[in-house]
């Protein structure tokens, strides 16, 4: 028997196996696409970087005479405390509106007055960061009002 | 004196007789072989292929002879599986439509290219989604970039998979799609020249009807 014919059977024999074990070449495709993801590459990412910490979380804010006061949380990584390096406000016409970015501030207080009047802001966030190779920003707070 | 010309001529006789027997023996041998053979001859003349006279004999070597040069035709006329393998591997349906297996080529080619484009569609939005990702510095949004740039990920290469899976399909299928054709091929040639007269040169095939 010439080669050429031995190798088109044994094509045709292939394909009819490979045709039943389709399902099955599926499913096993199919699941070692899915378990495949993304590298999580961006240095400022805390959990594709073991040396990165999230900003310490703002717990509590309140306006009173004109201050946007807040609490901040108090970040434990390997048994270290951290503390936020600063603290950004945002501020927003609407509750649903663009936020803006209004002020860094280093301590935990900020005056609304300009903002109230001026640029008719009235409702703010805060949220806190910390400075590794590059600034990294924590979690915004829930918008609050006067 | 007398008893030693008595000998001499008894043992020559018994000699004589002697090959006389062996003679008489081969005789007996090839009567036997003959009466073997007149035997076999009683026994009805093999019928295996149903030629029950030299006309038909006759007439079964030609329509041999006449399906032999169809088989040649055939054999010029005829489709590679690996050439339809090789033209479904670089472009999907090529094999197909080769095999003149239109419909099954265009739902193939069809599919492979709405996998493909969509495969190719979520990946542009994941590698976008993942270019913010890498450029942001706000938690939340750290999350949100990575998570998008993820799922469009996986979409993309679910539907890459789905895409490698048809394109394998395609290729398997091209055998099955080529042994129909020459299924057909040869069908279509013992129909057509049942009664058609075919001479076979090393200028081509003539056929005559």
């Amino acid at each position: 028997m010439p080669k050429f014919q031995l190798a088109q059977k044994a094509l045709v024999l292939i394909s009819r196996l490979m045709r039943e074990k389709l399902l099955i070449f599926l499913i096993i495709a199919l699941i070692t696409l899915i378990s495949c993801s993304l590298d999580r590459s961006n240095p400022l990412d805390p959990i594709g970087n073991p040396e990165i910490f999230s900003p310490p979380s703002i717990d509590s804010l309140w306006i009173y005479n004109w201050m946007l006061t807040w609490n901040v949380g108090i970040e434990i990584e390997n048994d270290s405390i951290y503390f936020a390096d600063g603290y950004y406000v945002y501020g927003a016409i609407e509750y649903y509106g663009k936020y803006d970015k209004l002020s860094t501030e280093h301590d935990t207080t900020y005056s609304i007055e300009d903002a109230w009047y001026d640029l008719h802001y009235r409702w703010f966030k805060v949220s806190s960061y910390i400075v590794f190779s590059d600034t990294l920003e924590g979690h915004l707070s829930k918008p609050i009002t006067k | 004196m007398k008893k030693i010309y008595l000998f001499n001529f008894i043992v020559v006789i018994s000699t004589i007789s002697l090959f006389a027997n062996n003679i008489f023996a081969f005789d007996e041998n090839t009567d036997l072989i003959d009466n073997s053979e007149k035997r076999h001859s009683i026994i009805p003349i093999n019928n295996k292929y149903g030629w029950n006279s030299a006309l038909e004999w006759k007439q079964a070597r030609e329509k041999f002879q006449h399906e032999l040069k169809i088989y040649e035709l055939y054999e010029e006329k005829r489709q590679s599986h690996f050439a339809n393998c090789l033209k479904s591997l670089l472009a999907p349906g090529w094999g197909h439509f080769s095999a003149k297996s239109y419909t099954k080529g265009q739902v193939l080619l069809g599919l492979q290219i709405f996998l493909a484009g969509s495969s190719f569609y979520y990946y542009d939005k994941s590698m976008d989604m993942y270019d913010k990702y890498k450029k942001a510095n706000q938690i939340d949004v750290i999350n949100q970039y990575y998570t998008d740039a993820n799922s469009s990920y996986r979409t993309s290469q679910i539907l890459l998979g789905f895409c490698a899976i048809v394109w394998a399909y395609t290729i398997l299928d091209v055998v099955q799609a080529t042994e129909n054709y020459n299924r057909n091929l040869w069908e279509m040639l013992t129909l057509k020249y049942k009664n058609a007269e075919i001479s076979v040169s090393p200028k081509g095939i003539s056929i005559n009807f």
